[in-house]
């Protein structure tokens, strides 16, 4: 109940700076992706980071994260999971403290990616324009498309190896002022896990701090696999088509 | 004193110039040359709605559009166009003459800024029937949740917006602004705009041409360094053009009328001085005629200048008659003479000067401005033959050639067979004919494409832009009118009602400032409303305790709360935060508030006609339609105004010849007019409004040749001599104006070009059925 009363306080939109919103948690689900930055070419825009070598089609993982608010004394923090299958696309999942999950789609028809936000159990596609540049662009990055990351980004490698992307196009500007990129190094990890920290600037120069740990799949994921991570079973049936919505 | 008898008046005459002519000099310096002369399209179109309010606004609207101008950079590199953009920006950005106006991420990021006090009187309906359903429980448990989000954006720093609640009314509000449009890739191309505006008078052909140099220049530069093209759109373009040719055309007519002018005078005086009276009387009454509409209006239009070349025609007969009837005799020093020509001359005067005059009725202001300029122009090169006449024709100027004769000879054996009953007959016909000819056939046409053909480069860079940088129907929007803020927006309300109602066109399909301003009703209902976020017992306590916020912050924003009571967001406060960014769509004057609404592209235009219809206060405006509908009316007005005028110069015929016959002296250009209507038939060409006002002139023509022909008719042979030898000039300079390139200059000049042609017939005529008159008295006396 009192997520249905927020939702409707601050209401979802169909256009709008609000599409640009999600992208921040979609650009930092993108990072999830993106390999560590090791490499020491210099970087350009025409030659971006090779942070999207992405050599594996299906995984699952978890995240943490912080956002430092103005006005705020203390960390707000929350965590959650995510799936990443590269014939179908994308879950972000946040369960802790709040449930919002937000499952991007492609459709292999017709080459375009969809994009659906679950709160509370209610289903929203995001159907505006903005929402199709930036689904988009993460199909780019899923299918390890440099030529699509350096089009929406300008990439800067950093002296301690870590890499920042900084919008190029408007509607990013928008909403992020820069993304960093850095190898987590500071955690144990299992066999074949690896970590990224994502830091996020937004417009008002709030900072947010992703860590996520993934751990490659051998084989495709299912639908008894995504509920079992923990995923809605809403949305894990809107990515495995089981769920129709208009 | 008689009005009549010139050396009775002459010194009043030689004064009255003398004023006039050292008040033309003395404002030329006072302004030290800087005339400005005038190309904007506005004062050639006429007036398309009826409230002197929507009027102003459509002005000043108008006044900011022709200032503004918009560059698309088009390719398929989208860094190359990028560059290119950027190295035109930088080039533009260090012009005197254009300012670069801020892009549409810039204008939303200042509506961020600057709507920030006003952030507690903006709800959306869904946020005020949440926030009064909720409590104020669950609206922190809300707040304090959506903390976490991934999916919410912050307009505002989290203590300014500790809720979400202005993100999300501000983002829904500034939805508007978001254009479908916006630069973008297309295809294969990239596109960017940059939206320029001058800084001087856009309209003026000085700065005109400048900033095309300036432009031109700057693009080539682009386009030399990148691989892209440059499209440039605006009434900038439009009008530099038309100033451009009509330039050229007034260098053209003036030029080679002149020249013909100055070697037929040479070849029929033989003298040079000859030269001197036609020339200084062209000066001086052109000189004039500028000076006082510049001072009259503040600028000279330059389609009043193009018509003012024509004045070179009418002026010259004055000299004509001059050295015909007095130079000639001088020796003789026949006074009767003397004075019967400066009767004609007079009464020639007046009769034009009532042609012209009846074009200042005409609602459009260009032709007012002609109406002005040509009364001002004839008057004071009459003045100047009158007074510096009698000065020049001392030496003795003779008109040797005698092919004049020879025509006027061979012109007079073609009509001497004409009765007076087959003129009258012919003249029945002709009217009859010219009547019939104009209600069974279209030979009328209104098309607003009248006023100026733009060259089809400049009219594919002009839709090429609009496909990619507009959202909206190009002369077309709906006007609302009210007395209050609070009623333009019920009306806009109401429009937004009716065509959700009458069609299946969404409201959004509309775009207004007004769409960004809640009613001042619903701003006070959002402001007391979060008294529940913000009030003494409000949330953001609550919220404060739950996440620990900071003191201050919720001091500070609870007192930002408090003193924005009363503080009511306007359409005005829209206009001044975007300033020059948007032009003026809304538009406030001491008794009335005007707003505009754009209308999406592809919006049946018939259809939103008809769902306005029942608006009060609302108005569909279809520039090109009403623009139509407007000429029609003004060419019906004009009609009106021309029959008008002959009633008043028959009124004065029969006054000055004290008989009602002499009113059949408008049979002669009455005829040449309905020529010009079968000719149109004939030669299968449509007549227009400017056909219409040529016809004015028609009419000044053919009594100043009847007038004469009256009044000098002891002289018959010297006086159609001086009519034959004032047609060809006339004709010369008309005749050029029929070869214009602008579309309503070459009206006019074809108009006057056959109008004038029958006039010299009809003079031969009518002076051979005076003969016949005078025959039939001398029978009757015997």
């Amino acid at each position: 109940m009192k997520i249905v009363q927020t939702a409707r306080l601050n209401p979802s939109r169909s256009d709008g700076l609000a599409q640009v919103g999600r992208k921040i948690a979609l650009v930092a689900a993108l990072g999830l992706f993106l390999s560590p930055i090791t490499h020491s070419r210099p970087l350009s825009d025409q030659e971006p980071p090779d942070v999207l070598d992405n050599k594996d089609c299906y995984f699952i993982g978890s995240f943490t994260q912080q956002k430092s608010l103005s006005g705020l004394s203390t960390l707000a923090e929350s965590a959650g999971q995510f799936i990443y299958s590269c014939d179908r696309g994308v879950i972000w999942s946040t369960n802790t403290p709040e449930l919002e999950t937000l499952v991007l789609k492609s459709e292999t028809t017709t080459s375009k990616a969809i994009a659906y936000r679950l709160v509370d159990g209610l289903v929203e596609r995001l159907k505006s324009r903005q929402s199709r540049f930036l689904t988009e662009l993460i199909m780019n990055l899923m299918s390890s498309d440099q030529t699509g990351i350096a089009s929406s980004f300008t990439a800067e490698k950093n002296e301690d190896g870590s890499a920042t992307l900084v919008p190029k196009k408007r509607q990013l500007k928008r909403a992020i002022k820069k993304i960093s990129f850095s190898k987590l190094t500071d955690k144990q990890f299992g066999v074949g896990q690896s970590g990224i920290r994502i830091v996020i600037i937004d417009r008002n120069l709030e900072k947010t701090v992703i860590e996520a740990v993934r751990t490659p799949l051998l084989e495709p994921s299912s639908l008894e696999s995504c509920v079992e991570v923990r995923v809605p079973e809403k949305a894990c049936a809107l990515f495995f088509s089981s769920l129709k919505v208009s | 004193m008689s009005l009549f008898k010139l050396s009775e008046l002459a010194h009043f005459y030689v004064a009255v110039f003398t004023c006039l002519l050292l008040i033309t000099i003395g404002y030329s310096a006072s302004i030290q040359g800087r005339f400005v002369i005038d190309t904007g399209l506005a004062d050639v179109a006429p007036d398309i709605v009826k409230s002197e309010h929507a009027r102003d606004a459509i002005d000043s609207l108008r006044r900011n559009i022709e200032k503004r101008m918009l560059l698309l950079v088009t390719g398929t590199d989208e860094d190359v166009v990028f560059d290119a953009l950027d190295q035109l920006s930088g080039l533009l950005d260090e012009s005197r003459s254009v300012r670069i106006l801020p892009n549409q991420d810039e204008m939303i990021e200042r509506l961020f800024a600057e709507l920030e006090p006003y952030r507690f009187s903006l709800l959306s309906e869904q946020q005020q029937e949440t926030l009064e359903q909720s409590s104020i429980e669950t609206i922190t448990n809300g707040a304090a949740r959506s903390i976490h989000s991934m999916s919410s954006v912050r307009v505002y720093p989290f203590n300014q917006d500790p809720f979400g609640v202005h993100s999300s009314s501000l983002i829904d509000l500034l939805q508007t602004l978001q254009s479908s449009a916006d630069n973008a890739a297309q295809g294969d191309l990239t596109h960017q705009t940059l939206s320029l505006q001058v800084i001087g008078d856009a309209m003026s052909m000085k700065e005109q041409s400048t900033l095309s140099q300036e432009l031109d220049a700057h693009i080539q530069a682009v386009l030399r360094d990148h691989d892209v093209t440059v499209d440039k759109s605006g009434v900038f373009f439009f009008a530099a053009h038309a100033a451009q040719e009509s330039k050229q055309d007034i260098s053209l007519i003036s030029g080679i009328s002149t020249a013909g002018v100055v070697l037929l005078l040479l070849f029929v005086f033989r003298s040079v001085s000859a030269l001197l009276l036609p020339v200084l009387s062209v000066l001086i009454g052109v000189g004039f005629a500028f000076v006082a509409t510049h001072a009259m209006y503040g600028n000279v239009h330059v389609l009043t200048i193009v018509f003012g070349a024509s004045l070179i025609g009418i002026v010259i007969d004055y000299s004509l008659h001059f050295f015909y009837h007095c130079a000639a005799d001088n020796s003789s020093g026949d006074s009767n003479e003397h004075n019967a020509l400066f009767r004609a001359l007079l009464l020639s005067l007046c009769t034009s000067l009532i042609g012209y005059a009846a074009l200042s009725f005409s609602g459009l202001e260009a032709l007012k401005k002609v109406a002005f300029f040509s009364c001002c122009g004839l008057m004071m090169a009459w003045l100047c033959v009158v007074c510096v006449g009698p000065m020049v024709v001392r030496k003795g100027i003779q008109s040797k050639p005698a092919f004049l004769e020879a025509a006027v000879k061979g012109m007079l054996s073609v009509v001497t067979p004409l009765t007076q009953r087959v003129s009258g007959y012919a003249v029945v016909i002709i009217g009859v004919a010219a009547v019939s000819t104009g209600f069974a056939f279209k030979i009328f046409s209104d098309d607003p494409r009248v006023f100026f053909t733009a060259p089809a480069a400049l009219i594919e860079s002009e839709k090429k832009v609009a496909e990619v940088a507009s959202d909206y129907e190009p002369g077309q929007y709906v006007l609302l009118l009210g007395d209050s803020i609070d009623e333009v927006q019920a009306r806009f309300g109401e429009v937004q009602r009716a065509i959700v109602t009458h069609t299946d066109i969404p409201s959004t399909s509309l775009s207004s400032v007004l769409s960004l301003v809640p009613s001042s009703a619903q701003q006070r209902l959002a402001y007391v409303s979060q008294e529940k976020l913000y009030g003494r017992d409000g949330a953001i306590h609550s919220l404060a305790k739950e996440i620990q916020l900071d003191a201050d912050v919720v001091e500070s924003i609870s007192q930002q709360y408090h003193d924005a009571n009363g503080l009511s967001l306007t359409p005005s406060v829209i206009q001044k935060v975007l300033g020059e960014s948007l032009p003026p769509m809304w538009f406030t004057s001491k008794s009335a508030f005007v707003g505009f609404v754009l209308i999406k592209k592809g919006l049946d235009a018939n259809r939103l006609s008809f769902a306005l219809a029942g608006v009060d206060g609302a108005e569909y405006v279809n520039t090109l339609s009403k623009t139509r509908t407007a000429l029609a009316e003004q060419r019906q007005s004009a009609t009106s105004l021309l029959l008008l005028a002959y009633i008043l110069v028959s009124v004065l015929l029969i006054l000055r010849f004290k008989t009602f016959k002499a009113a059949f002296m408008v049979c002669v250009p009455l005829v040449s007019s309905a020529m010009l209507i079968l000719c149109a038939m004939v030669f299968s060409f449509q007549l227009n409004l400017f056909h219409i006002m040529a016809l004015f002139l028609v009419l000044g023509f053919g009594m100043d040749y009847t007038i004469f022909v009256r009044e000098m008719g002891q002289h018959q042979a010297k006086t159609l001599q001086a009519i034959l030898l004032s047609a060809l000039t006339s004709l010369l300079s008309f005749g050029l104006l029929s070869l214009s390139n602008i579309p309503v200059v070459a009206s006019f000049g074809t108009a006057l070009l056959v109008g004038n042609s029958f006039n010299l017939v009809g003079a031969f005529v009518y002076s051979q059925q005076t003969v016949l008159d005078k025959n039939k008295v001398i029978e009757y006396g015997k």
